[in-house]
């Protein structure tokens, strides 16, 4: 018994003086630092984990051949993925490869449970979109969509209620649409792009104000499939670009549209639009993209971290009060997060 | 007493008929060790006792859907008692023991529902199984639960836990034969780390006291505290 007893002791003591130190560390520092440790990005101005759900559907099944195969939706969103995940440091990250309507209604459900107060959450569509001529309404077309029975696709109302259910929790949320008639998902209300800034200031400004904002890959247009020689769309071709050769640290979704809309009108013949989703609480923040490839000499590009502290006091009163505010938020939503032991009597 | 077939295929039959297509759905693997101490007392006529090495280790499997969760927990541990230990009751008679090693198990099938935000009532089919090592003498308890669990989110990584609750059962002989009655209680609390999303680990204190009256009218009282500490990993679907 003084054995086992003393194994679980150790075990103890060594689990406290372990994360003792890195809360000290994380607490005492300011500016920005690289140290060997797991990879996963936080803005210097919240502690919120990247989140993202990317959906990618080429094999589309209709019999009635209304919905062809797609060439590079699957590609697309997979080298999204690999970008965020090494780049960005996005540390939760879903793929949904050629997804039904119930699997990306699952995986919005999913999602909406996970996201905690902080958090930056990222959704990515690549596939068929369609749009009512009488009505004007929007949809994606998942994967088992039959024919122009519409009940089959995902309403854009469906898509923003899910958005919205994800922004009511999430600090920033973003949605980014590589279909025809993304635009659609833009009526509700858009905006002009902020000043792109490399203020410090600028950014702790927009990282401390709830967004929710959507790009999309075209207006109320067709987009094209595939760009020249690339394995991508043009949109995903010049957002994947833009993203790989940002030389900036941080980079803010505006910063990005702005460019991406450039690239891609420049090259084909569609104009992507960009804004916020109206009545889902953005309150003209920014989603921040943290740039994670830094070399560290004789660190693997895997084990590093970009740290950025501010001191303690530095955090805005709202910020303040949302920590504090964090461990009561716990509904029923946090209730499926937890993983608890088992009771037992 | 339940019949323990009904219990299981009712447990079985509500995990199925829970189902629903869109609603969170969750496995949870689990791991303990548990480094215990046994100690308690045989009544008039007896001695105390108390062991001088003793541990469990316990595996548990469970079911989350929304509010609803159930599952299963094995342990299997070993005390060793170089001087007095538990004494070994028969329908007929009172059999004092020394300087053995009693193996202990228990199983738990339990089923619960979370009626507030963070607090649980659950019931809890245990058996619990004593073996000692001289004599192969084998003694079981077992019964119908109840109990309450809750937890209290502390910030991002830590979150504090805890259980309470008790058993009424029958003691039966390793022939099933019934030699008494027994009630037991259980308290348990702790702290959880988050590892990442789906993993957890636990650390906490553990408190059982057993309390049996035999056909003699003699009496059997102890207790197995322990500290722990475990692992859990959900696989959400």
């Amino acid at each position: 018994m003084k054995f086992i007893f003393s194994i679980v002791l150790f075990i103890s003591s060594q689990f406290f003086v372990i994360t003792s130190v890195f809360s000290a560390a994380a607490d005492n520092s300011r500016g920005l630092a690289l140290e060997p440790v797991v990879k996963k990005a936080a803005t210097p101005f919240n502690n919120g984990t990247y989140r993202a759900l990317i959906i990618g559907n080429n094999n589309y099944r209709d019999r009635d051949g209304r919905w062809k195969p797609l060439k590079t939706a699957v590609a697309d969103a997979r080298a999204v993925k690999s970008l965020l995940q090494n780049t960005y440091g996005f540390s939760d990250v879903d793929i949904l490869e050629n997804a039904t309507r119930r699997e990306v209604l699952k995986a919005f459900d999913k999602l909406s449970q996970k996201v905690l107060p902080n958090d930056n959450v990222l959704v990515y569509y690549a596939g068929h979109g369609f749009m009512e001529n009488e009505t004007q309404r929007g949809f994606w077309v998942p994967v088992d969509a039959k024919g122009a029975d519409n009940t089959t696709f995902l309403r854009n109302s469906t898509i923003r209620d899910e958005l919205t259910t994800i922004a009511s929790r999430a600090k920033h949320t973003l949605l980014v649409s590589d279909s025809c008639f993304s635009g659609s998902l833009l009526r509700r209300g858009t905006r002009g792009i902020s000043e792109v800034s490399d203020n410090e200031q600028y950014y702790k400004k927009v990282s401390n104000k709830k967004s929710v904002q959507i790009m999309a890959a075209g207006g109320l247009e067709y987009v094209d499939d595939k760009y020249k020689s690339s394995d991508h769309s043009p949109f995903t071709y010049f957002f994947l670009n833009e993203l790989k050769n940002n030389d900036r640290a941080m980079l803010t979704m505006s910063e990005l549209s702005t460019n991406v809309e450039k690239a891609v009108a420049n090259n084909v013949d569609q104009v992507p639009e960009s804004g916020v989703l109206q009545g889902a609480g953005d309150e003209l923040g920014e989603f921040i993209f943290i740039k994670m490839d830094l070399v560290v000499e004789g660190v693997p590009i895997d084990k590093v971290k970009v740290k950025v502290n501010l001191k303690q006091g530095d955090s805005t009163q709202s910020e303040q009060s949302r920590i504090k505010s964090e461990p009561s938020l716990s509904g029923d939503k946090n209730l499926r997060k937890e993983i608890l032991p088992i009771p037992t009597l | 007493m339940l019949n323990k077939k009904t219990i299981i295929i009712s447990l079985i039959s509500t995990v199925l008929g829970m189902q629903n297509a869109l609603a969170d759905q969750r496995i949870t693997l689990g791991a303990k060790l548990l480094g215990a101490g046994w100690q308690g007392d045989n009544g008039a006529g007896g001695s105390s006792f108390n062991s001088d090495e003793g541990g469990q280790v316990a595996f548990s499997a469970s079911y989350t859907e929304n509010k609803f969760y159930a599952g299963i927990s094995l342990q299997n541990g070993n005390y060793t008692f170089t001087s007095t230990a538990p004494d070994q009751f028969t329908s007929s008679s009172r059999n004092p023991s020394s300087n053995v090693k009693i193996e202990h198990q228990e199983i738990d099938l339990l089923a619960g529902y979370y009626f507030w935000k963070q607090v649980s009532l659950f019931v809890d089919f245990k058996g619990v199984s004593n073996t000692w090592s001289n004599n192969n003498y084998k003694q079981n308890f077992g019964g119908l639960g109840f109990g309450a669990s809750g937890y209290l989110p502390l910030n991002n990584s830590w979150t504090g836990f805890g259980s309470a609750g008790f058993v009424g059962g029958n003691v039966e002989d390793a022939s099933n034969v019934k030699v008494g009655d027994g009630r037991s209680s259980g308290l348990e609390f702790g702290v959880i780390y988050r590892l990442n999303d789906d993993s957890t680990i636990n650390m906490g204190l553990k408190f059982r006291n057993y309390k049996f009256e035999y056909l003699d009218n003699s009496t059997q009282d102890y207790s197995i505290n322990a500290l722990f500490v475990g692992y859990n990993h959900g696989f959400s679907f």
